[in-house]
């Protein structure tokens, strides 16, 4: 078979040119995450703890424990302590602890945190990022009302039956995590 | 020199008026009906687009000569694709609130036919400098459209121009036009929510479309009259 020289030249040198623009655009997206991502996350943190205050309230003492890091509970993410604030400034009692979660399904993404008492009850829920496409059913019938008292956490028939599903089992791993590892 | 000149200036004013790609050539309308429920939103999505469309007319005209006719369309693409994700990093690590709000319609960019447009239609065929004041007159066009249509529905739609909510590193402050709150009271309201919600930015969009055929219109018929009369006077006088 006789190869085109020609033609070959030429594609190599088309191929050449693409390589070469898709690695330097690598190299600049690599250098921009290098240089953002540092930010963002402190912004995440940020925001995480500024939506703690959802939980138990602002005159609170809130302190991260560690990140959770374990395929058995693959919604949470980490762990914040959450104490009462005496004079001064300085801890009280332990109230309770806050997870951060985030979980997704069909019907989008759910950021939230959920509070876990220190008897193993779970206190609140509050959503930080809902990307549902039922987010405001969601909110408006399950968490609200749950965080109100008017419902239980397994009552997810509220017209965004999915979104519910994925918060309740957010929540539910929370609150298994509490029992396995930090309830007496 | 001084017709070279106004060359580069009618280059740069072209994407302003005369072509303005969402007003005329009717491109980017998505994101123009999706981000323009506050002036602040607009100017962001403004600002990141015309970053986007001038970095990308740079390098290709830069590249003009390496790319070949096989791969423009997915050199093109690979290269604004670049500039989008480099901005929607920047903006999510440095404006965090714009980047909640204008969401999806940052990456989206990339599909926006005026960026793609202008890199097939205009930096792919002149140069650097030309590309830059293309891509400079087109972005400022783009968000002064923007600009036009928030403006409207953020009046009638919130009742108030606020600022310093999208770009926090300016001061929080409220411009009472059709509805006034003082301590928390409302004082009057006669704002009209709807043209806040998607239907709201179609009437709006929809209205500055046909005011500006309108105008244009008027325009064309006076120029045809006048070229008539011309004639008429003409044969007269003959």
């Amino acid at each position: 078979m006789k190869i085109d020289k020609k033609l070959l030249k030429h594609y190599s040198f088309v191929a050449l040119v693409l390589g070469g623009i898709a690695s330097i655009s690598a190299l600049l997206i690599a250098l921009t995450y290098m240089i953002t991502n540092s930010v963002i996350e402190e912004n995440n943190l940020k925001k995480t703890l500024e939506s703690l205050k959802n939980i138990y309230g602002e005159d609170k003492i809130y302190e991260k424990v560690e990140d959770i890091d374990n395929q058995s509970y693959s919604y949470l993410n980490s762990y914040y302590a959450s104490y009462n604030s005496l004079e001064n400034n300085q801890k009280g009692d332990l109230i309770g602890y806050v997870f951060s979660c985030d979980g997704k399904n069909d019907y989008g993404t759910i950021e939230m945190i959920v509070g876990i008492n220190v008897d193993s009850d779970i206190s609140k829920i509050y959503l930080i990022v809902n990307n549902q496409s039922f987010g405001q059913t969601v909110q408006n019938n399950y968490v609200d009302s749950f965080n109100n008292g008017e419902i239980e956490i397994g009552d997810v028939s509220c017209g965004a039956t999915y979104s519910a599903t994925l918060i309740r089992d957010m929540s539910l791993q929370a609150q298994q995590y509490f029992n396995d590892f930090l309830g007496k | 020199m001084t017709r070279k000149k106004d060359g580069k200036l009618a280059n740069f004013l072209k994407g302003i008026v005369v072509e303005n790609p969402l007003f005329v050539s009717v491109l980017g309308t998505c994101p123009a009906l999706a981000t323009t429920t506050s002036i602040e939103g607009a100017i962001g999505m403004g600002i990141l687009f015309s970053i986007v469309l001038i970095c990308s007319n740079i390098l290709i005209s830069l590249l003009r000569k390496l790319i070949s006719e096989e791969i423009t369309t997915p050199a093109y693409i690979v290269v604004i694709a670049t500039f989008v994700t480099i901005v929607k990093m920047m903006t999510n690590a440095f404006l965090p609130e714009l980047y909640n709000t204008l969401g999806v319609f940052i990456s989206l960019i990339v599909v926006n036919c005026i960026v793609l447009g202008r890199a097939e239609a205009y930096a792919s065929k002149h140069g650097v400098l030309d590309s830059l004041l293309d891509a400079c007159g087109m972005g400022i066009g783009y968000t002064l459209a923007l600009l036009s249509i928030a403006f409207v529905r953020e009046i009638l739609g919130a009742g108030m121009i606020s600022f310093g909510n999208i770009f926090t590193f300016i001061p929080r402050f409220d411009i009472p036009i059709l509805k006034y709150v003082e301590n928390d009271v409302v004082i009057y309201d006669y704002s009209i929510n709807m043209f806040i919600q998607p239907t709201g930015a179609f009437i709006v969009f929809g209205t500055i479309l046909a005011i500006i055929a309108a105008i244009s219109n008027y325009k064309n018929n006076k120029a045809k009259v006048k070229e008539k009369l011309a004639k008429a006077k003409l044969k007269e006088a003959q």
